[in-house]
């Protein structure tokens, strides 16, 4: 069924053309004087073709959705559509070839970040519109990472089945202003991405937001046939295959509880958490995310922390004596700062643009890089989902509940104490990055641990809260990594 | 080689001398009898002597006791004295806000400028006098923010968010902290720092309205609220008890408490406002304030001379990070010398 494209990975299949209509030298004294408006075309990463072959997530296989052919070379279709690029690139401008440049490369690099931004601002400024919690946020992450991964993986399905020329490739009258990724046009991974990550974030953005994504996955589509990379066609075809796509992960999304409501009835008692100042928010967050399907590990409560110490034990007076001498004076500066900064975003945001920050410094396929980010942000919802069933199952109190002479340098999250969530989640990223970028590991379990550590430098958290996150957390993502690197991938 | 060294000591040692004083005993050994001190000051605004008080230049020793050198005389923005020069060599040079409250004959907790009595000069500037240590103000504090939250909950995101000015950080990481808090210098016990949204900033009819004060944390964090709360003109809600803020700022949004309000401004304000040319009437500052102005009536606030921070509030849509700029031509600076 599929058509390996072997003898092609980690090769170009062929060389991007800049055609002009002078001599090259004479072309390449002029670009360097003139500091020449033509956008540079970059060397293109690795194509691995036989990534049509990896397990998806959501699809059966990546070419459960192939699309039917693309017109032919030299048909009518493709000779008007043609026509239009090249019309296109007549009227380009300064600021048209700086939207082409925006789209060149990754294309779910764009989307992840338009996504953290998107939650960083629902975040800010939105706590009780809940579409940005911590468990929601990394929620809606591996939804786009689910989506967009299995656009990719079907589009690479798609190209080499038909091994489309790219309108630069065929016809001497189209240039091609960027990278066209050394890959067959049909269909364009750009539009398939970008439809997918516009269904996934539009289903979860606020109405204000939905015209500005879907204005964004347009213009990815319009950038990439004006840089000669993609027909019409082959964007079309994109749009409609990740909007297949983002359906099928949206139907996952709509049965794993999250639509749930919490109705119970908060337990009582000493210890028990209560809501926190200064806002108080009577409904904790998310109480039932526990209980979300999740991606990997059995369930929430598969690996349940076991319970905290008793109060009054040496364990737990320890763990107060900490905080005090914190909340009395012993914060340094900087363990102030770090705290802030683990405490801005949903943490996963964090992770997320770690591994952006990785990946641009490598030349990894879309595939590969697309597996990446997926893995990680499974990983970090799955523990999400186990940190939530252990916080809701024990309902701790905050510390700043349990002393309210405490102070701590922001307010406290409005949901139970044991475990922290950070330390969960940060743990679990930290095994999946070791496992994809190893040499360096320190870097990532130093992050991993600092983010532990910054929730009890705030206040918000007992140690023996951010060690149990870390076990947890380190526990799924083992497993994460387990199902991972049991997909063949090398 | 070795003779243009050589000619390159001798003169470094001249130019060390002169700075020091070389060659003048009297200036060695001590001031002369007819010595005197001028202190010029600009960046300053006229000071109602009965509600603010007065601008006062100290001399204090090594040991930080301070000898009044007497009050500076105020037009336009500058402050001047001339006076003699103390027996005992200061120092350093120190100007404060002298209410009449403070006791004569000491420094008040508002220590406006200071600077070391080196070589018959002193520049006098704020750090360490107005702010905490040697810390100057804050270069590059972070972002304010256009958002109304009062309607939120009825209306939705984003609506009549033009009403609103807040204190964080709307894209944290173009801001050097890369998280959400504004930073500002600590200040010394005298001081407080507050917030303002000014039409027409500038004008003889520039009308000023606080969104209350604030000071940092130790770090230089902006993490808790202004003290007028969640915002008098926010709505209906308890403005100084609801809790539902984390930072400084106000909406506003309506006045049902009937507090003073310019009868030329309607409710909601619209901080996207412009002007005939298409300018922008509103203007977001950030002044430092004696402390002793906490508390003051709603309505009848005015800023002080000290405003380091000024910037136009814009047209940007919802959710667009506006970024605080430092304005030194807002900050008081002196020189003394002796004359």
């Amino acid at each position: 069924m599929i058509r390996r494209g072997a003898g092609v990975t980690g090769t170009r299949r062929h060389a991007p053309r800049v055609r002009c209509a002078v001599p090259a030298t004479i072309a390449t004294l002029l670009l360097t004087v003139l500091g020449c408006a033509e956008p540079h075309v970059t060397l293109a990463p690795p194509v691995e073709a036989e990534a049509a072959n990896w397990p998806t997530l959501v699809l059966p296989s990546a070419g459960a959705l192939r699309p039917p052919a693309p017109p032919a070379e030299g048909s009518t279709q493709a000779a008007r559509e043609l026509d239009e690029i090249v019309a296109l690139q007549r009227s380009a401008t300064a600021v048209s070839d700086s939207v082409l440049r925006l789209h060149e490369g990754d294309p779910t690099s764009l989307w992840t970040r338009t996504a953290v931004d998107l939650l960083g601002v629902y975040w800010t400024i939105l706590p009780d519109v809940r579409v940005a919690t911590p468990a929601r946020s990394a929620r809606l992450m591996a939804l786009l990472h689910a989506a967009t991964y299995d656009a990719v993986l079907a589009t690479w399905d798609a190209k080499w089945a038909y091994r489309r020329r790219s309108p630069a490739e065929a016809s001497d009258r189209v240039r091609l202003r960027v990278s066209d990724g050394a890959v067959p046009s049909y269909p364009s991974e750009h539009a398939a991405v970008a439809a997918a990550a516009r269904a996934i974030l539009a289903a979860n953005a606020l109405p204000g937001d939905t015209a500005r994504l879907r204005a964004l996955m347009r213009e990815a589509g319009e950038a990439r046939m004006a840089s000669g990379a993609a027909y019409r066609s082959d964007v079309e075809a994109g749009y409609a295959l990740g909007e297949a796509v983002a359906r099928r992960v949206l139907q996952r999304a709509a049965t794993d509880g999250a639509d749930k409501v919490w109705d119970g009835v908060m337990p009582t008692g000493a210890y028990v958490w209560q809501p926190t100042p200064a806002r108080r928010v009577k409904v904790p967050f998310d109480a039932l995310a526990g209980t979300w399907q999740t991606w990997v590990i059995p369930s929430g409560s598969a690996f349940r922390p076991p319970p905290f110490p008793v109060p009054g034990s040496a364990a737990w007076l320890a763990s107060m004596n900490e905080l005090r001498m914190l909340a009395a004076g012993g914060r340094t500066v900087v363990q102030m700062d770090r705290a802030r900064f683990w405490a801005t975003e949903a943490p996963t945001a964090r992770w997320d643009l770690f591994v952006e920050e990785e990946l641009a410094r490598r030349r990894w396929s879309l595939p590969r890089a697309a597996r990446a980010r997926v893995w990680v942000s499974i990983a970090m919802y799955d523990a999400f989902v186990a940190c939530w069933d252990a916080k809701f199952h024990y309902w701790l109190a905050r510390p700043i509940t349990v002393d309210p002479t405490m102070n701590t340098i922001f307010s406290t999250p409005p949901f139970p104490s044991y475990p922290s969530g950070h330390s969960t989640i940060s743990n679990a990223a930290a095994q999946v990055m070791n496992a994809l970028f190893p040499e360096k590991s320190r870097e990532w379990d130093d992050l991993a641990l600092e983010a532990s550590n910054s929730r009890v430098w705030s206040g918000v958290h007992y140690r023996f809260d951010i060690e149990a996150g870390e076990t947890l957390g380190a526990t799924v993502g083992k497993a994460v990594v387990a199902r991972m690197q049991g997909d063949g991938v090398r | 080689m070795m003779q243009r060294w050589a000619a390159h000591g001798a003169m470094a040692a001249l130019a060390s001398l002169a700075a020091c004083g070389g060659g003048d005993s009297s200036e060695s050994t001590g001031p002369s009898a007819q010595a005197r001190l001028q202190l010029t000051v600009t960046g300053l605004v006229a000071l109602d002597p009965v509600s603010q008080g007065r601008y006062e230049a100290w001399s204090l020793d090594a040991a930080g006791g301070a000898t009044p050198l007497g009050t500076l005389a105020v037009n336009g923005t500058s402050g001047t004295l001339d006076v003699a020069l103390p027996t005992n060599e200061p120092a350093s040079i120190m100007v404060t806000v002298q209410t009449l409250k403070d006791p004569a004959g000491s420094p008040s907790a508002h220590r406006l400028m200071k600077g070391e009595w080196k070589g018959g000069r002193a520049t006098l500037s704020v750090e360490n006098a107005l702010t905490l240590g040697n810390l100057p103000l804050k270069q590059v504090p972070g972002q304010f923010t256009m958002f109304s939250p009062s309607d939120n909950f009825m209306n939705g995101y984003p609506s009549f968010e033009e009403c609103g000015v807040w204190l964080f950080n709307m894209a944290p990481r173009q801001t050097p902290q890369n998280d959400q808090w504004v930073r500002l210098s600590p200040l010394t016990p005298g001081w407080i720092y507050e917030g303002w949204m000014v039409r027409d900033h500038g004008k003889p009819d520039a009308i000023w309205l606080s969104y209350g004060k604030f000071v940092p944390d130790a770090s230089g964090a902006i993490t808790t609220r202004d003290d007028t709360g969640w915002g008098p003109f926010s709505g209906v809600e308890d403005f100084q008890t609801a809790g539902e803020e984390e930072f400084p700022g106000d909406d506003w949004f309506s006045n049902p408490l009937g507090f003073p309000f310019p009868s030329v401004l309607r409710l909601p304000l619209d901080l996207r406002e412009k002007d005939a040319t298409g300018g922008s009437r509103w203007t977001h500052v950030i002044t430092v304030e004696p402390i002793a102005d906490q508390g003051e009536p709603i309505g009848s606030e005015r800023p002080f001379a000290i405003r380091p921070y000024r910037d136009d509030f814009g047209d940007t849509a919802p959710g667009t990070p506006r970024t605080i700029t430092f304005r030194p031509e807002g900050v008081p600076h002196g020189d003394a010398a002796r004359r």
